[in-house]
């Protein structure tokens, strides 16, 4: 067993199973019968921690063999890959044609393009070039009985029959395994760099980056922290309670035209502190804040929340007041184009054991007040336990999601008791 | 009809008209005729048609419906191209019209809630003032409705750089098969579970019937420039568009139209493109002014290499409109032309579209059948459109056959069977030339998750168990009834 393969401490009851294409993963599949066999499918393990604790699992069923770019038609702008291989081997790949795919999830050496789909994991490149369910265009699945099926199709138009892959983005892989991939591509913009705006006051943060969504600035990326994250990220922002970092890219004068646009908006805050990284600096800092998924302690928590870009400004502000008041700290860094939060929480004060309980159901009840949604992204095992990590869904949808579940995998061979369908129970 | 049914039928029409009022129930003969077709060339008569005015309303429909069992078919303003709003199986056309108002615009948060039976471009004229636009626009957008546009996830010129319906709806409420009411997704930009949003979007009604969407705003650009430019040949025209493409150049839109649609547009509106030419392509860029500019001398750039006969830049927003008037009517200029005309629609790679305009121009000379070729030439998404004569014996059952053949050839080049129509009742003997048994039964059980009854719009998008080719052929046919306009 390798150490990717311990989920919340549970190991595989078996030992793993690596396929090397479709076919070994449909035989993997159909050949586990015995009924009440958990399989784990598995990519990089970088998000495995997500969803409730399992009671257990039997097979983990490891893409990492998975791995090439199958094809690669540059003069369309499209490629398709197997589910296996890592966004860094495939961002290198494309680089040599000067494409790219616009998915910037954390550690993309080991995460790969199924496991980050499945996981709807986030990234930063929202802004200007939309979800990343958006670049899927076709896609290939082995059903939990081992049947291989797909929708959709190498080009970048089609309605064509349902759009299957939808529910297996953000499916953590309980309706099947995604085995294959058609994307649409992205020409690399000829020049990048970031501006870092430092601002005194929240206020500032929020009114600054309205100004951004209501400017002709399309930046790749947009994203704002809080103190304690840039300390944390070790960003050379000094004096600032609150920083922007905005990526933007393209050809030259429309970088210049941009920057230009930017500095004179940063003009009107006069006491903010303001920085510019070219290219190589600017991919620096974004790996950074990119990679930074939570602190490494056993107790640290991770949530994201989704919202709207104007109910972060009541998110941020109620989330600060609560944790100023339990005398904790936060790191917080918000997408506002995207209406996205993240948040960091490196240990609790222990004072009694149902301290956690109780700030992570207070935090719920903040984004509940804000009209907003919360997902753990990490969690402590114990913590776990009788506690839905995956907020709140309104009851048809989730009777939909669960007769969706029970129809793709009636036995929950794949994944059971860990995505928001499974009843603890089961 | 037996005199029980006849009696069971008044007391299903009484029921309806308490539950919509008397006026929005249609059980005339000659206003069901109204309702028998849409913009494809299927017919199907309903039992009766519904206008329901809100989500309360479709729920009651939808129960009396289910104890009946008798289908369901939403219907917009039925300019589908594929018999998706065809009550092919009889039953209750649920007309979504009256369902029109805006409900809310946000314009910080870049959203507005609409209702299924707003018409496309009412929603970008409603949000200009506020510098504000909805991005997918459909040729048909004067006419077509949003909750339409949903149902096939409908596409348009300026879908290559913002994206189809489906990129651009953030949630809707929903009335499933058993009356309930509920929202997949809302006003946020992601979420949590499986995407239903997403998988409803584009299922032809057969999932649920839509009664509110969120859809994104997009701010209006600070630029934009549109080109005309005219080859000698379509094939010329194809080559420079696989080079734009090939340079990582993804503009607004990126049209072609050959020499029957220049010679249509021309006598129908006057658009001003030049009539000596194998084919123009109608390129917009949109965002800032120097993106803009450094962008299209490119485009210039890549175009010159393939010897166009004329580059010609909108020099103002009244030329521009002209030229687009060009495009956007040249399908009911057609009629200029012939009699009838029957659209295909396929998408292929881009970098075939050489070859695959080639092999289409080999039918149109073989056959005797001129096709007029109208592609949203960006995204590959070709429009072929057979001219013809109805009356002329032999006529539809040959273009039905070229039509086929068209889409055999882009599934084989590597395309799909519809790049924005959808399926419908007019290809769904035609999916397994794309899909295996197993992906269409993947697909199949969708719709049972959903609902166990097949009550909404069935018999569409799967086949019918006949297969393909000749039979699909005959099955429309059969449905082309005397004096059909196809």
């Amino acid at each position: 067993m390798e150490k990717k393969h311990l989920i919340d401490g549970i190991q595989p009851s078996q030992g793993p199973i690596y396929p090397e294409d479709t076919i070994e993963l449909s035989s993997a599949l159909s050949d586990i019968t015995e009924p009440g066999k958990v399989v784990v499918p598995v990519g990089g393990a970088t998000r495995l921690q997500i969803g409730a604790k399992m009671p257990h699992y039997d097979y983990a069923l490891d893409l990492s063999n998975m791995n090439h770019l199958v094809a690669h038609n540059s003069a369309d702008l499209t490629c398709i890959v197997q589910s296996g291989i890592t966004l860094h081997s495939l961002q290198n790949q494309l680089r040599e044609q000067e494409q790219f795919l616009a998915v910037d999830a954390a550690f993309p050496e080991e995460a790969t393009i199924g496991g980050t789909l499945a996981s709807n994991a986030p990234g930063y490149l929202r802004w200007q070039l939309a979800h990343m369910r958006d670049m899927v265009i076709g896609m290939q699945v082995v059903l939990p009985s081992g049947t291989v099926t797909k929708s959709g199709g190498p080009v970048v138009k089609n309605v064509a029959g349902y759009d299957m892959a939808r529910l297996h983005i953000g499916g953590y892989g309980t309706l099947g395994v995604i085995s294959e991939i058609s994307f649409k591509l992205t020409p690399l913009p000829p020049r990048q760099g970031s501006l870092l705006v430092g601002f005194q006051s929240e206020n500032e943060l929020h009114n600054f980056s309205e100004k951004v969504f209501d400017s002709y600035v399309m930046p790749l990326a947009l994203t704002g922290m809080n103190e304690h994250l840039i300390k944390t990220l070790q960003i050379d922002a000094p004096r600032c309670r609150y920083l922007m970092v905005i990526r933007i890219g393209g050809r030259q004068m429309a970088f210049d035209r941009q920057l230009n646009i930017m500095n004179k908006m940063v003009e009107q805050y006069q006491d903010s502190h303001t920085d510019f990284l070219e290219q190589n600096a600017s991919d620096r800092l974004w790996e950074k804040i990119r990679d930074f998924k939570g602190y490494g302690s056993i107790s640290s928590i991770t949530g994201r929340v989704f919202s709207t870009p104007t109910r972060l400004r009541g998110l941020l502000r109620d989330m600060a007041n609560y944790f100023e008041e339990i005398g904790s700290t936060l790191a917080v860094s918000i997408q506002p184009g995207f209406g996205t939060m993240e948040f960091y929480i490196e240990s609790l004060l222990e004072e009694d054991k149902t301290r956690p309980t109780q700030v992570i159901e207070q935090i719920h009840n903040i984004a509940r007040q804000n009209q907003s949604h919360i997902n753990y992204e990490k969690l402590q095992p114990d913590l776990k336990i009788g506690f839905n990590m995956w907020g709140q869904i309104n009851e048809g949808s989730l009777g939909i999601m669960r007769s969706l579940r029970d129809t793709y995998d009636p036995d929950k061979k794949l994944n059971r008791g860990r995505y928001l369908t499974d009843k603890e129970d089961s | 009809m037996s005199q029980s049914q006849s009696l069971k039928m008044k007391d299903l029409i009484s029921e309806l008209k308490r539950i919509v009022g008397d006026d929005y129930v249609l059980d005339d003969q000659a206003d069901l005729l109204v309702y028998e077709y849409d913009g494809s060339i299927d017919r199907g008569n309903p039992v009766v048609v519904v206008l329901p005015n809100t989500a309360k309303e479709i729920s009651q429909v939808l129960k009396l419906a289910r104890l009946n069992s008798l289908p369901v078919v939403a219907r917009g303003a039925g300019t589908g191209l594929s018999g998706g709003a065809i009550a092919e199986h009889g039953g209750i056309v649920l007309s979504m019209t009256r369902m029109n108002q805006i409900l809310e615009v946000n314009r910080s948060d870049r959203y507005a809630i609409v209702e299924p039976g707003v018409v496309n471009l009412d929603l970008s004229t409603h949000v200009a003032s506020e510098g504000l636009y909805y991005a997918p626009d459909p040729s048909s957008q004067r006419a077509c409705t949003i909750g339409g546009n949903i149902a096939e996830n409908s596409g348009g010129p300026h879908c290559l750089a913002y994206g189809v319906t489906t990129n651009h709806v953030l949630g809707m409420e929903v009335v499933l098969a058993d009356g309930s009411i509920t929202w997949f997704g809302d006003n946020e930009r992601d979420g949590i579970g499986y995407d239903l949003r997403g998988i409803t979007i584009g299922s032809e009604g057969t999932l649920a019937i839509v009664t509110k969407i969120s859809v994104r705003l997009l701010r209006l650009p600070e630029h934009v420039k549109t080109m005309l430019m005219s080859f000698e040949t379509i094939e010329d025209a194809s080559a420079a568009v696989t080079g734009i493409i090939g340079a990582g150049m993804v503009p607004a839109a990126l049209e072609m139209m050959d020499h029957f649609c220049i010679k249509a547009a021309e006598e129908a509106v006057g658009a001003g493109y030049p009539e000596g030419a194998g084919a123009v392509l109608l390129v917009e860029l949109d965002g800032l002014l120097e993106s803009v500019e450094e962008e299209s001398e490119e485009i210039e750039a890549i175009c010159r290499e393939f010897s166009p006969l004329e580059i010609r830049v909108a020099t103002d927003s009244l030329e521009r409109e002209k030229l687009w008037s060009g495009r956007k009517g040249v399908l009911g200029a057609l009629g200029r032309l012939a009699p009838n005309y029957y659209l295909v629609d396929g998408t292929i790679p881009r970098t075939k579209l050489v070859d695959v305009l080639k092999k289409i121009n080999e039918i149109s000379e073989r056959s005797g059948y001129p096709i007029a070729n109208l592609l949203h030439a960006g995204d590959g998404n070709l429009h072929p459109s057979i001219l013809f004569d109805e009356r002329k014996p032999g006529d539809v059952e040959n273009i039905l056959a070229i039509g086929a053949e068209i889409l055999r050839i882009c599934v084989d080049s590597g395309g799909v069977l519809s790049g924005e129509h959808g399926i419908g009742l007019e290809k769904q003997d035609q999916m397994p030339l794309m899909f295996s048994e197993e992906d269409m039964a993947t697909m199949s059980l969708l719709k049972l998750a959903f609902e166990t009854e097949d009550l909404l719009n069935p018999g569409k998008v799967f086949p019918t168990g006949a297969g393909c080719g000749d039979i699909s052929q005959a099955r429309a046919i059969a449905r082309v009834g005397p004096g059909a306009y196809i």
